[in-house]
């Protein structure tokens, strides 16, 4: 049997009743463990555009507190929690090298000569779905992949599948929370009470029946394609496996909770660009408070800020055409590009704020998700008019005590470095990745 | 004669340059007599003694492959499953386009977890509405036996025919009927229909379009036929965007798609059905972008129409390419010249025109416009979201309309860039910094097609004039085979390609792209000459194009794996 519990309702059997009343989530109970060690892991790639400005980003060094500059100004009260450096990419700095090199390092467009016999010319995994794939159904769902504006060409796609083909985020908060907290969460449709006179038995009898008729199909299919289609299908067969295995069954499984979303979202609702990017914030902070997933790719807008205006800001112009080939180097004397380009960077300073505070507020152990969590603030390039060196780097938390916080490492990085201490903070112990790359970052590492 | 050549020229321009590779393009140096019918004839099969068969040495034929339908066919599918328009695919994530701008690349369209979850919730509903509203014209007894098992094999039988658009196998029809009974058993006799619905609009046949080819049917070299009901989905994906109807499925029973005489007598019927005209006009409402218009933005404080117009603006250019392609039977020059238009009382202000026309769209012909690049549509979707676009509109030439592709710009390119000030124009800006040193091998090929369309503003709207200066137009289309020449503004560039072979061989090779799925390469030189002489044998009109391509070797023949 499955129970449905409003989390405030959950809050107060537990006892946590101050918590309770400010509306606080917590994990599931058999999460909330004593051992720092068995808490969840997890990472957030939180993915802008265009670059930054140099001189309003960087922290001097003279400079008393770390997140005092114009752009990370909003993360002042957070700034203890912060590593701010910097990494060089290969590739010529530009939305097309950098945009697969950020996450995959490689430099190939994700989805782009996926036939191409050499290895080195071909698109490869991103780091969130190398990790994802290690967990593997760890979380009811492996990966959670969103963003604010969407483009269909090879700037629009920061994560890629293992054949390197695109991985499409949802844009839509609200079909990100149909992902997330969809029909067959405990087997039961969240919103309906569990209904005495139904079978839960038969109910999971039978839906377990219909996913492996699928997954027949998809066997017997499988036989007859090549090598390439084969790849296809197995990501569709693990999509219906992994379904398969979430569907509970009463007569066996313990009872659970369904964790309900803070705020669920009707499935027409449709925001502007500002609170899209909150309302993706709130789902990241609810998946994380409900262990539906760990490892989160957030694109905020695609390479170049295409398709995204900004005169809610007061930056009209083109973003990219216009403003981000505009600026100047941005090191020394700035021109007005490089202020409207300030506004932008710091309105995604903002929302990284948001989500940071969002996760602060979800209690765990002793502390709260955000202390198991590492959110990694990535760009596709140094500045708006283009760059592969001083790429700009924040990673907000420390991943339970595995990054530095509170510091700026004012040196070049290896970016390559950086994606395997990503994987081996989460627990996925590669010592490769990316073109050449092997190693962690010992930089950025506690 | 039919002089079949590779062309790949490299066309270096210049210093740090630009290198534009020209594609594949056989050439047909026999200029066929176009035909002028005096009213629209139905579309005729092709003549098979023409036919040049392509075998392995001459032509690379894809390998069989498993290809998910797109979210419009999904929809389509589901409708047809239930006999009802219905829903299906809101919610899986929007298709990534091609550099054509194609949203079908078979390699790209997947079921990945969040699609999976969508086509679950969508089958879940599309079960409980047959059960609800269609059950009568698919089960074959009364409702008093529902849990019969010969009953229950009846429904999966039909609705399985109409799911995966053809018979189903005896292991499929065992392993359905078990299902449903289980459901019967377990949950209610009433539960059969729903739950076997639900895991039918789950399975592979249901979600992607198969190409083995014909069992045992492959020859010495691997090439192998697609079977009959394999080239009726493919005929209906590529000329109606939808699945085979029963009609289509009884002819691919009959025997009707066993040669492909056949198959060209029955792709020339279904060219004449109604449901071609969207089918077929797809095409070109994505090559043209059309589809990219629906997601793009443009700054509301400069254009606060343009929300309220882009509904009119793609409902503007169905209409253009249907009564192109069908009603008028234009072809190739008609559709790169025609000053016919069809417009609209929203769209009228960007013609000029303050008598608002009679409801509805009316077709005349529109001063300054000069063919689909003339088109507000096509003009809005290839502009910033500030202004028009030179770079954009250029390249639009470049890539989709000469098949020609083009570079990145170059390492450095925008290093020590200029800004460009509020006063010039972004021609006065395009020609102060991107007409000499390293930009200028990629430019000179982008900005005199991009000129020639900058009389048309963000919306399409013509503009004439700036300060009182006529607004300038004026450029150079130069590095294409035969496109070359001196531009005074749109409609010079619209003749120069409307008697280009290497436009001809571009619209065609875009119909290659599109009706198989995948990129067209080299190893497609001879079915591409098969598309390209058919295609002159039909006066060069935009119907007979896609005639000409679903009855190529290409569409119709896999090869195994060597």
């Amino acid at each position: 049997m499955t129970l449905k519990l409003d989390r405030r309702e959950f809050m107060r059997l537990l006892g946590v009743g101050a918590m309770a009343s400010a509306g606080l989530t917590m994990p599931f109970l058999d999460r909330a463990l004593a051992n720092p060690n068995a808490r969840p892991k997890r990472l957030v790639l939180f993915w802008s555009p265009n670059g930054t400005v140099p001189k309003n980003f960087f922290p001097t060094a003279a400079a008393q507190d770390l997140a005092s500059t114009p752009i990370l100004q909003p993360l002042l009260p957070y700034q203890d929690d912060l590593l701010i450096t910097r990494t060089v990419y290969q590739g010529t700095g530009d939305h097309k090298t950098g945009t697969p090199f950020s996450t995959t390092g490689y430099i190939t467009p994700t989805g782009e000569n996926l036939d191409d016999p050499d290895p080195n010319k071909r698109p490869h995994i991103s780091i969130d779905q190398e990790i994802a794939l290690a967990l593997g159904s760890t979380t009811a769902k492996p990966s959670l992949t969103i963003c604010g504006q969407s483009k269909d060409n090879r700037r629009g796609f920061i994560s890629a599948n293992a054949d390197g083909t695109r991985n499409v985020p949802i844009k839509e908060p609200a079909q990100a929370y149909e992902y997330l907290f969809g029909p067959y969460m405990g087997g039961q449709d969240p919103g309906s009470q569990p209904d005495p006179q139904v079978d839960g038995q038969a109910v999971a009898d039978v839906r377990r029946a219909i996913y492996d008729n699928v997954l027949s199909g998809l066997d017997g299919l499988n036989q007859k394609v090549p090598a390439l289609e084969q790849a296809k299908l197995k990501q569709h067969r693990d999509a219906i496996a992994r379904m398969r295995a979430q569907v509970k069954d009463p007569t066996q499984d313990p009872p659970e909770f369904i964790c309900d979303a803070q705020n669920p979202l009707a499935p027409s609702v449709r925001f502007d660009y500002s609170e899209r990017l909150d309302k993706h914030c709130e789902l990241i902070a609810d998946a994380f408070a409900c262990d539906l997933t760990r490892v989160v790719s957030f694109m905020t807008a695609p390479a170049g800020g295409d398709n995204t205006n900004f005169g809610f800001l007061g930056v009209g112009g083109d973003i990219h055409q216009s403003i981000a080939h505009g600026c100047s180097a941005g090191w020394d004397a700035l021109n007005a590009n490089d202020e409207k380009m300030t506004k932008v960077h710091h309105f995604y300073a903002q929302k990284l704020a948001y989500l940071i505070k969002l996760l602060k507020a979800i209690p765990e152990g002793d502390g709260s998700v955000f202390d198991n969590t590492a959110i990694f603030w990535l760009n596709e390039c140094s500045v708006g008019n283009h760059g592969h060196r001083n790429i700009p780097i924040v990673i907000a938390g420390t991943l339970g005590g595995f990054f530095k916080n509170g510091d700026h490492v004012a040196e070049e990085i290896n970016h390559l470095k950086l994606l395997i201490s990503m994987a081996q903070g989460m627990g996925h112990q590669i010592d490769t990745f990316g073109k050449g790359g092997m190693g962690v970052e010992s930089r950025v590492l506690a | 004669m039919l002089l079949r050549r590779m062309i790949f020229s490299s066309l270096l321009c210049l210093s740090l340059g630009c290198t534009a590779q020209l594609e594949l393009e056989p050439v047909d140096e026999t200029k066929p007599d176009p035909k002028a019918p005096s009213s629209p004839e139905p579309v005729k099969p092709l003549d098979p003694v023409a036919k040049v068969r392509c075998d392995v040495q001459t032509q690379r034929f894809g390998a069989p492959r498993v290809w998910r339908l797109t979210r419009a066919q999904l929809d389509q599918a589901a409708s047809a499953l239930a006999g009802a328009p219905v829903s299906f695919a809101d919610s899986l994530s929007p298709e990534s386009a091609t550099e054509s701008g194609l949203l079908n690349s078979a390699s790209a369209l997947r079921v990945l977890d969040a699609d999976a979850i969508s086509i679950e919730a969508a089958a879940k509903a599309l079960g409980q509405k047959i059960a609800k509203d269609h059950l009568g014209e698919l089960f074959p007894c009364t409702t008093d036996r529902l849990a019969d098992r010969d009953c229950a094999q009846g429904f999966i039988e039909r609705a399985g025919l109409r799911a995966f658009r053809r018979p189903l196998t005896d292991e499929e029809r065992e392993r359905y009927t078990d299902l449903y009974m289980l459901a019967a058993q377990k949950l209610g006799p009433e539960q059969g229909v729903p739950i076997s619905v639900e895991a039918l609009a789950q399975s592979a046949p249901f979600l992607y379009h198969t190409e083995l080819g014909q069992e045992g049917g492959a020859d010495a070299q691997g090439v192998v036929r697609l079977s009959s009901y394999e080239i009726a989905q493919a005929l209906a994906m590529t000329l109606w965007g939808a699945v085979p109807d029963e009609a289509l499925l009884e002819q691919a029973r009959d025997g009707a798609l066993d040669t492909d005489e056949g198959v060209s007598q029955v792709a020339a019927q279904l060219l004449e059905d109604a449901r071609a005209k969207r089918g077929v006009s797809e095409l070109y409402m994505q090559l043209y972008g059309l589809r990219a218009l629906a997601r793009a933005e443009k700054n509301p404080e400069l254009f606060p129409d343009y929300e309220r117009l882009r509904p009119a603006l793609i409902a503007q250019a169905q209409v253009f390419f249907e009564g192109l392609i069908f009603e008028r039977e234009a072809d190739f020059k008609t559709l790169m010249t025609t000053a016919d238009q069809p417009v609209s009382a929203d769209l009228a202000p960007l013609y000029g025109i303050e008598q608002a026309p009679a409801a509805g769209l009316t077709w005349a012909a529109r001063q300054g416009r000069s063919g689909v690049l003339t088109l507000p549509g096509v003009l809005s979707s290839f502009s910033s979201t500030e202004d028009a676009s030179i770079a954009k509109r250029g390249v639009l030439v470049r890539e989709r309309l000469l098949c020609e592709h083009l570079g990145d710009p170059p390492p450095g390119a925008f290093d020590n860039l200029p800004e460009r000030t509020p006063e010039q124009t972004e021609r006065e800006f395009f020609e102060a910094t991107t007409e000499q040193g390293g930009c200028a091998g990629c430019h000179l090929l982008i900005n005199g097609p991009g000129y020639a369309l900058d009389g048309f503003d963000a919306l399409g709207a013509v503009r004439l004039t700036k300060d009182g200066e006529p607004w300038r137009t004026q450029g150079q289309l130069a590095g294409s085979r035969d496109a070359n020449g001196p531009l005074e503004g749109a409609a010079d560039m619209a003749a120069l390609l409307a008697k280009s072979e290497q436009a001809q061989q571009c619209l065609a090779t875009q119909h290659m792209r599109y009706a198989l799925g995948r990129e067209v390469s080299q190893g497609d030189a001879c079915s591409l000459t098969q598309v390209m002489e058919r295609w002159a044998q039909g006066g060069y009109k935009l119907k007979e194009l896609m005639l000409a391509t679903v009855t190529s070797d290409a569409f119709l023949y896999r090869q195994l794996e060597r």
